[in-house]
């Protein structure tokens, strides 16, 4: 790691850090405002959704238990679709302004510095979890104040699914040149996985699919009623941890023509 | 160490395409060396291999006694970088920029305001605001703070600087150079490559197709021009490798009396001829014409 590189990643991201940490943040406002009012309807909502399709239900991760309480709704609201997004893109634009800098060409005073490849690419890598451990302090701090629960089972949760996405992100980064491909291939990832969940919850006799989905064990209401999916949060920073030295490998091997 | 730069029958593929093709290059060190070729003859992708962006599909490289490649990093601290096409950060200032580039690679900062002032680049202001030339200077300044580098490596690097900064940039490579630092210039402008420099390449289809001075290249090879009535037959002129500018302007080189020719040219109807000495743009046309012709 080289501490100055690692601190230009930074202060080039932080006003998009910023934007990120908003629209993290209001997900989790907006659901903590509107828990109240659908609570108080929520024998009528329970209804309607009653009349919904199961599939439907599962792909959307509602479950109608969750609208009864403060915790269970802004997970169905907030941390089960909206927040994941967020990530997403954070790990996409993240990893995307290495490409970026290849596709406007800024890359080469990079590459002429006197640090090697492996320390530079780590130093990004680096400035890339502090940004995700600062939305993850966002997303805490707001949670906190909004309603008291042990957070802390959905920040591990939260964590592993951002190391996760940032070292798939990361890994695209190292083989592309623009930052469209990145930017394409984690939401196509990110498509994909729902698709994998919805077919598994929609068709009879597909349920393995769901095994296949990162979208079906990210489940933010589950880990708080039922605790930490410890195996899960492994193998997704596991796999996380795999994606930043696949990205290091490439980045150090790979022709960046002036 | 005597040579700074040594690329040994280097060969360069992307995909299908042979970018450079046994090309082999000796630099003198404290030399001022200049490349020059045609678009797409190879002197980028040269420049690249020896900024150890890329490697080379065969062949050896050595720069300043390292593998360009491999050795990177601590090849790095010993070069200075100017690209002809400059894309800086747009959200960093130039100061900001400088002062992180500085800070990697230690080098003396207070030397930036000193010659921001004496390149009028305005430092302050976020780089997307700055024009192609102030952009370009900003670069340079990059260059310049790199004061005890050993080995400076241009890639067309007037372009877009005013012709009195173009002349200030040749002057300071050539105080560079009496230093000692080694000078590999890359260029279009044919004009700065015979000014500055000792030596020069003339590249081609990924090949040094000469290298020497520039009086050696030249030589006392003479050029004459004419301009005729009627279109130019250029079988009857082979011995003077004729070259059509278009069907009634031609150019006679080579070792042969010239004005031998001028019987066999009075046939088309001399508009007008002109003597002239051989220089690097015909040098180029030549081979460039020579190449797509075979």
């Amino acid at each position: 790691m080289n501490s100055q590189v690692f601190a230009n990643a930074l202060r080039l991201g932080r006003l998009g850090l910023l934007w990120y940490a908003i629209g993290i943040m209001l997900p989790i406002f907006s659901g903590r405002l509107g828990q109240s009012a659908m609570q108080d309807q929520g024998a009528a909502l329970g209804k309607i959704m009653e009349g919904l399709p199961p599939a439907v239900l599962a792909m959307f991760k509602i479950n109608l238990a969750s609208f009864s309480s403060p915790i269970g709704y802004m997970c169905a609201r907030g941390l089960s679709l909206l927040w994941p997004i967020v990530v997403i893109a954070f790990a996409a634009g993240s990893a995307g302004g290495i490409s970026s800098m290849i596709e406007r060409g800024t890359i080469h005073f990079e590459l002429s510095l006197p640090v090697s490849r492996t320390r530079w690419y780590q130093s990004r890598i680096l400035a890339g979890l502090l940004g995700l451990v600062v939305l993850m302090l966002v997303t805490f701090a707001v949670l906190s104040v909004s309603v008291r629960a042990e957070w802390w089972r959905f920040m591990m949760l939260g964590l592993a699914f951002g190391i996760l996405w940032l070292g798939i992100g990361y890994a695209v980064a190292a083989f592309a040149r623009d930052r469209a491909l990145v930017t394409g291939v984690v939401f196509g990832l990110f498509g994909l996985e729902f698709l994998l969940a919805t077919l598994a919850s929609t068709i009879s006799g597909a349920g393995w699919l769901g095994n296949l989905s990162i979208w079906t064990n990210y489940a933010p209401e589950s880990a708080m009623n039922d605790g930490v999916p410890w195996g899960t949060v492994a193998l997704w920073v596991t796999i996380g941890v795999l994606g930043f030295a696949v990205a290091l490998w490439r980045w150090r091997t790979r022709d960046i023509p002036a | 160490m005597t040579q700074a730069i040594v690329l040994q029958n280097i060969s360069k593929r992307y995909g299908t395409t042979k970018a450079l093709d046994g090309l082999e290059l000796a630099v003198e060190v404290g030399e001022l060396f200049g490349l020059v070729g045609v678009n797409g003859a190879g002197k980028t992708t040269t420049l690249s291999i020896i900024m150890g962006f890329i490697h080379a599909s065969s062949g050896s490289a050595s720069v300043l006694g390292l593998d360009p490649w491999t050795d990177a990093p601590k090849l790095h601290s010993s070069i200075a970088w100017l690209p002809g096409d400059v894309r800086l950060p747009d959200a960093q200032s130039g100061l900001e920029w400088l002062t992180y580039q500085a800070g990697v690679a230690k080098l003396d900062h207070a030397l930036i305001p000193a010659l921001a002032n004496e390149w009028e680049v305005p430092l302050n202001r976020p780089m997307r605001t700055l024009s192609k030339g102030n952009r370009q200077k900003v670069a340079l300044l990059r260059l310049l703070i790199a004061k005890d580098a050993k080995l400076l490596v241009l890639d067309e690097p007037t372009s877009g600087l005013d012709p009195v900064a173009q002349e200030r940039l040749l002057l300071a490579l050539r105080e560079r150079a009496a230093a000692g630092a080694t000078v590999f210039f890359s260029s279009h402008s044919l004009t700065e490559v015979q000014t500055l420099c000792d030596r020069v390449a003339v590249i081609d289809r990924g090949q040094v197709l000469k290298l020497g001075t520039l009086n050696a290249l030249t030589g006392d090879t003479h050029t004459l021009t004419v301009w005729t009535q009627k279109p130019v037959n250029t079988s009857s002129l082979e011995p003077w490798k004729p070259r059509l500018i278009s069907n009634t302007h031609a150019i006679l080189s080579g070792d042969r009396l010239l004005e031998d020719a001028l019987p066999k040219l009075m046939a088309f109807g001399i508009e007008r001829a002109e003597f002239g000495g051989m220089n690097l743009e015909h040098l180029l046309e030549q081979n460039h014409t020579r190449e797509v012709t075979r």
